[in-house]
């Protein structure tokens, strides 16, 4: 079905060589410009600082939305609410993920 | 000031690397799979996770492609999904007044969703950091795709319940760096922030009900962002007028 010199080989790299493109060009052209002190870069500053949150809360909703169908939502829930507590108590990433998981995991034994 | 040592540039990147690496093993595992079953062999499964790697644009393409769609839109899916990537390295050059040239050359690559969410908490991001941090994000892709491309039906086998634990690591790993924001210090919460995640929440669901997909992640935050800035700018002219 999937024979990589043929047909699918062009399109994997072609859907590849898209996602590089967006992920790299705009980067380039944004360092550019700020070692330019570049006019567009300055007004377009305060718009990239509050994105940079508000991507990250709609990856999280995201995340969610798709792995928490209605019946495990109060899971999730509670989950969540172990996690801000675990962020809030340790301030570290990883402890944070581990209560996060730990009490996921806990929750779907009961 | 005196540059920091090799131990300390590396400290950072096991920090955030690893939650990066428990996360990113499950959601690969969970490709790998997927894959196998909708009939990919195991070199087309690894060639998509090692050239895309992008989670969502890579679930979409393999079930159009499986479902016979045409070529022309199994790419240009993938490239509206990671469309959102777009603003990443702006946003990262902006936060941490970044001007190395090479960083985008040598890392931009692997500028995925969680790798721009963990690294654009640092003050400061240096071709060292984003490049271990991006190594190790992507190892964690490529090994758990081949597991799950080789082993995912006789682990789900042994542990069932492992699944459903694995689903939870991403969700508890973008509330954590939101927690860096909101409360940036102990103590000290910011308001700003809480507003700008407030609004995003309430264009994703308006833009997920109506039907958008994935686009509602870079819409929402758009949008937000946006409106922040709309409304920062309007308080500025305000104080200027007497």
């Amino acid at each position: 079905m999937n024979n990589l010199l043929g047909g699918f080989g062009i399109v994997v790299v072609l859907a590849a060589l898209g996602t590089w493109a967006e992920r790299v060009l705009p980067w380039t052209w944004a360092i550019r410009a700020h070692a330019k002190q570049s006019r567009a870069l300055s007004r377009l500053d305060p718009f990239v600082r509050a994105f940079a949150p508000a991507v990250v809360m709609a990856l999280l909703l995201s995340s969610v939305w798709s792995a928490a169908p209605t019946e495990t939502a109060w899971r999730v829930l509670a989950a969540s609410a172990a996690t801000v507590l675990a962020s809030w108590r340790f301030r570290s990433l990883a402890v944070s993920i581990v209560v996060g998981m730990g009490s996921f995991w806990i929750l779907h034994l009961l | 000031m005196t540059p920091p040592s090799t131990h300390e540039g590396f400290r950072p990147i096991w920090v955030d690397g690893l939650p990066l690496f428990a996360g990113y093993l499950p959601a690969s595992m969970a490709f790998g799979m997927a894959a196998r079953h909708l009939g990919f062999s195991p070199w087309g499964t690894m060639a998509m996770s090692a050239l895309i790697y992008a989670g969502t644009s890579q679930f979409a393409m393999a079930s159009l492609w499986a479902g016979h769609a045409p070529a022309w839109l199994d790419i240009v899916t993938v490239w509206l999904i990671n469309m959102r990537h777009m603003g990443y390295g702006p946003a990262l050059t902006a936060r941490q007044r970044l001007s190395d040239p090479n960083l985008p050359i040598m890392t931009g690559w692997g500028l995925t969703d969680e790798v721009f969410a963990v690294s654009v908490r640092h003050p400061h991001s240096t071709l060292l950091y984003h490049g271990g941090v991006t190594l190790v994000a992507y190892s964690a892709w490529i090994l758990g795709t081949a597991a799950g491309a080789a082993f995912g039906g006789v682990i789900l086998h042994t542990l069932p319940s492992a699944g459903s634990a694995l689903i939870f690591v991403l969700p508890a790993l973008f509330i954590a760096i939101l927690w860096h924001w909101i409360q940036p210090e102990p103590g000290r919460w910011d308001r700003r922030v809480l507003a700008v995640l407030a609004l995003t929440a309430g264009l994703y669901a308006v833009a997920r009900l109506s039907g958008l997909g994935t686009m509602a992640v870079p819409l929402a935050a758009a949008g937000a962002a946006g409106a922040d800035t709309a409304g920062a700018r309007m308080a500025r002219r305000r104080r200027r007028v007497p």
